[in-house]
């Protein structure tokens, strides 16, 4: 619900169809390993709040993937589905499906978050 | 997902409470309640429930498993069906189809009674699950449901963990959580035992040192683990093990102390920390935490 009492539909989007989304590496300024952690620099737009008390208006943001991360990291080409990456990481890792795909998926939804990755969704 | 019928179907197997049964890959526990005597656990995919299974142990030795199936099966007179898959161990078996309950649609309702495994078994599919999959139910998971007798050791096993318990432990509490499973049983004459398994044991080690793992129980207790000053202590890069005792807390600690074993071991091959807490009495030994440990190499997915 908005200011004004107006009820506002968020678009969402089923499970099957997350599932079978293909996420995608946005463009990294840099891609670094050290350490045995892939670390990822991506452009950062601040927010408008920032911008009027004089901040520029793109900073690079930094973030460190230790090894099972970055093996997710680097699956989202953009052809492989999220269903392909969790049975992956579950064959490599041993672990159940139902296991893969809630570590995954909460994986992936941070990836997002941070601008790391974006999501190809087919529409119905 | 179930298009493919001639591509080969990976499966997986679930054992809980002294039976266990196969599944497909993707399937998992969706809600599992109740205790040793009764209980149920619901199976499901990505799109929701497929099947319920409940258990319930009748505890009297003349306890007429064939009549109690029937009574259940006059409940829906027109409903019953011929030929109900019968697995090994099963003394009786019966089911009905179709059967309808308000608001919740057509079901298949299968029973079996097991005099080995002294348990009950009634297994609920409903009709309005895809047809290949009410197919592989029928056909693949009630004939190979296997049940446990209770003087033998039990194979517990939920997710990728799998754990092999001796005879007579029963379960106590469990905690699953997502890489980090937990089951606490017990036997009559004071006999304790915790399984943990950990992984990936790489992540959880560069968190916390082997031997820490034990100081955060995920099952709360009163009693303190103290070192024992004549026991065991062993600790090496993959593996720990200490003796002590488990104490009421100050200043009550003479009260009935009890004998504990801690093994903690990394296993590389499956990459996680397999943890074991046995408590035991005086007169026993602590070899069943060691048993235990074992009993967990074998599983994984």
């Amino acid at each position: 619900m908005n200011l004004f009492g107006n009820i506002v539909k968020s678009s969402s989007i089923d499970r099957s169809a997350a599932l079978n989304a293909c996420p995608i590496r946005t463009n990294a300024v840099k891609v670094e390993e050290k350490k045995e952690k892939v670390y990822v620099t991506v452009l950062f737009q601040r927010p408008k709040w920032q911008r009027w008390l004089g901040a520029e208006e793109e900073c690079r943001r930094s973030f460190g993937l230790d090894k099972y991360g970055a093996e997710v990291y680097h699956a989202c080409d953009g052809d492989t589905p999220v269903r392909k990456i969790v049975d992956k990481f579950a064959r490599n890792h041993k672990l159940s499906i139902a296991e893969a795909e809630m570590s995954v998926s909460t994986f992936i939804q941070t990836l997002l978050i941070k601008g790391l990755i974006v999501m190809e969704v087919q529409k119905k | 997902m179930f298009m493919a019928v001639e591509k080969q179907i990976e499966t997986d197997f679930i054992s809980w409470q002294g039976f266990s049964m196969p599944l497909m890959r993707e399937w998992r526990p969706l809600r599992i309640e109740g205790v040793f005597k009764k209980g149920s656990i619901t199976i499901g995919d990505v799109s929701g429930p497929l099947f319920e299974a409940r258990w319930l142990r009748p505890g009297a030795a003349d306890f007429d498993g064939r009549a109690w199936i029937d009574s259940n099966k006059m409940k829906s007179n027109d409903k019953i069906a011929s030929a109900p898959p019968r697995p090994q161990g099963f003394t009786s078996v019966g089911w009905i189809k179709g059967f309808e309950e308000k608001d919740s649609g057509k079901k298949t309702v299968w029973w079996g009674y097991s005099v080995e495994g002294q348990i009950i078994l009634e297994i609920i599919i409903s009709e309005l699950v895809e047809p290949a999959a009410y197919e592989w139910i029928i056909s693949n998971v009630l004939p190979s449901v296997k049940v446990f007798k209770p003087e033998e050791e039990w194979t517990w096993r939920i997710f990728s963990a799998q754990f092999k318990v001796p005879a007579g432990f029963i379960l106590e509490s469990h905690k699953l959580n997502n890489g980090d499973m937990s089951l606490c049983f017990r036997r009559p004459r004071k006999e304790r035992l915790i399984l943990r398994q950990v992984y990936p044991a790489e992540l959880a080690l560069s968190r916390r040192a082997l031997e820490k793992w034990f100081e955060n129980s995920p099952f709360s207790e009163r009693r303190r683990f103290s070192e024992a000053k004549d026991g065991c202590r062993s600790v090496g890069k993959k593996d720990f093990t200490v003796d002590g005792w488990k104490l009421v807390p100050f200043p009550l600690g003479f009260i009935r102390p009890r004998r504990c074993s801690r093994i903690a071991v990394v296993d590389d091959a499956s990459d996680r920390i397999f943890l074991t807490e046995y408590e035991y009495g005086k007169r026993d030994s602590g070899e069943i935490a060691q048993v235990a440990v074992k009993g967990m190499r074998g599983g994984t997915a």
